[in-house]
């Protein structure tokens, strides 16, 4: 036991150095980029009103920080896609199981739920734009459309998967049709559901900022698409910066939600257990 | 006397499609006494799975009766308790939660729920497991809480699927040890099905046979002394002529089936 006790110590201590080694290794990456990038601009060797530098980046920054533009355009772009997300996601449990329990309405509606699927939904921008004006209820309608599609698709896999034997094992025991739905089907299909509002979550993003990028006079993505007709190549990669900041955030959610569901997991691939 | 469950004339065609359809059962007749033990033994697809399926209720019959107790079916029957072969605990609820699934379903509170739930997970020998969750079970396990959980319903009738079959010797001798003593005395009606001729002597009052298309091949009764196990039922005197007499008919039928 003192053995395998100190081996485990010896693979945890090896461990905990790797991970050292390449964080410092990904630091010193990243100060080079950074560095090569202000002294090349700065000497002229890349043209700095097409890369920018970092220095006028940070000092964008600082300026937007202070002026409180950072703020303002941020609360905006999180505002849109955190109500674009949650309204996508209920829309799309809703209707998975909803379809999902009625095969003949699945059937009927199967070619025309696909064709919606397959239109990139960044294009029915400008539709949303003629409907909903360009403010922020459009980006957050675009938001929900682009995840309500993925959650749909996902919550309805799920439904038509539940095991058949849970199903017939309930109604041997006599459970009614809403007992099977709400102790079967639903936690079955729940796991699946949730592997969509996983995958879902960086497209309500998406869907805001294209709808900034679009028409709008606000958010991360209206600060893109400004500085960038002014030619202002700092405030483009500032803006950037503030978006990638904003999406490893979201990234760090969908991480928390993969650790949550590892329960859920474990159940999905259990379940067809061969006699 | 009225059967538990009277079987006539059971017809089962399954339609594949429009030019092919398989006749799984022909003219089966079938009565099973109230409160016997009864084991069907045949070789795969001689239509035994679709006959428990029948009666349970997951299958209707293309043709024929059935009877409980003299009256005609009425579907779902929580009266019939049906173990199959696949254990179907909910794999989002523990132990506990699973044996008591059947109260819960008819509205039991939830203590009262619980403590009938503990006291058969104590029946099976699964008392220290009630917290955990079906895939932390052994597949042994997993057959006792799936026992548990039949139980829970007080079934007049239990429909077993070769329920062992996926356990080793050893497991399946406990098990039908388990089975023996939960039935003994309880006055239920135990239709089990197997493919296992010494499990079939073991466990039962009266043993048949079923060929292909589920016809009997033979309708033996079995008069070892009760309590029984394993090793008083193979040292029996006439152990070794009643397993001659099944394995014979056994054998006819696969020939009938080829």
């Amino acid at each position: 036991m003192t053995a395998s006790s100190a081996a485990i110590r010896g693979r945890r201590a090896q461990r905990v150095r790797r991970r050292f080694t390449v964080g410092a290794g990904r630091l010193v990456l990243l100060a080079a980029i950074v560095a090569i990038w202000q002294w090349g601009s700065g000497a002229h060797v890349f043209d700095p009103n097409v890369v920018s530098s970092p220095g006028a980046i940070w000092q964008h920054l600082a300026k937007w920080s202070l002026d409180g533009t950072l703020w303002f355009h941020s609360a905006i772009t999180i505002e849109e896609t955190l109500l674009g997300f949650l309204i996508g996601t209920a829309a799309g449990i809703v209707l998975g199981f909803a379809i999902g329990q009625n095969r003949a309405l699945a059937e009927l509606l199967d070619p025309f739920i696909l064709a919606v699927y397959s239109i990139p939904k960044v294009a029915l921008a400008p539709l949303f734009i003629v409907w909903f004006g360009i403010g922020i209820p459009m980006k957050v309608i675009l938001a929900a459309v682009t995840v309500l599609f993925i959650v749909f698709f996902n919550t309805l896999a799920g439904v038509r998967n539940v095991d058949r034997d849970l199903v017939d094992a309930l109604w041997l025991m006599g459970a009614k049709p809403r007992q099977i739905l709400m102790r079967v089907v639903v936690p079955s299909a729940m796991g699946w559901a949730l592997i969509g509002v996983r995958i879902a979550i960086p497209y309500a993003l998406i869907g805001a900022i294209i709808g900034e990028l679009i028409a709008s006079n606000r958010g991360i993505g209206y600060l893109v698409a400004s500085s960038g007709s002014q030619y202002d190549t700092a405030g483009v990669f500032a803006a950037l910066l503030v978006l990638t900041v904003l999406a490893i955030a979201l990234n760090g959610v969908v991480d928390l939600i993969d650790r949550r569901m590892s329960l859920w997991k474990i159940d999905s691939t259990t379940t067809p257990r061969g006699a | 006397m009225i059967s538990a469950i009277a079987l006539r004339d059971v017809g089962k065609i399954f339609v594949r499609d429009d030019s092919d359809a398989v006749e799984v059962l022909e003219h089966v007749d079938l009565e099973i006494a109230a409160g016997s033990f009864v084991t069907l033994v045949g070789r795969s697809g001689c239509g035994k799975s679709t006959l428990l399926n029948i009666v349970a209720g997951l299958i209707v019959p293309s043709s024929g009766t059935i009877a409980f107790a003299g009256e005609p079916p009425a579907y779902p029957r929580p009266d019939v308790g049906y173990l199959t072969q696949k254990d179907t605990l909910l794999p989002w609820r523990d132990v506990l939660r699973n044996v008591a699934l059947p109260l819960e379903l008819r509205g039991v509170e939830k203590a009262a729920r619980e403590k009938r739930a503990r006291e058969l997970l104590a029946l099976v020998g699964l008392a220290h497991a009630e917290r955990r969750y079906p895939r932390e079970l052994s597949g042994g396990m997993q057959r006792r809480a799936s026992l548990a959980r039949m139980l829970a319903s007080d079934p007049r009738i239990l429909l077993l699927d070769e329920p062992f079959g996926a356990l080793d010797a050893q497991l399946r001798a406990e098990l039908q040890h388990e089975l023996l003593r939960l039935w003994s005395g309880s006055g239920k009606t135990v239709v089990f099905v197997t493919h296992d001729i010494d499990e079939a002597l073991v466990l039962a009052d009266r043993v048949v046979v079923l060929q292909g298309g589920g016809r009997v091949a033979a309708d033996v009764e079995v008069a070892f002394a009760r309590p029984r196990d394993a090793r008083s039922v193979r040292t029996a005197p006439d152990f070794v002529a009643l397993h001659e007499r099944l394995l014979e008919a056994l054998g006819a039928s696969a020939g009938a089936a080829a």
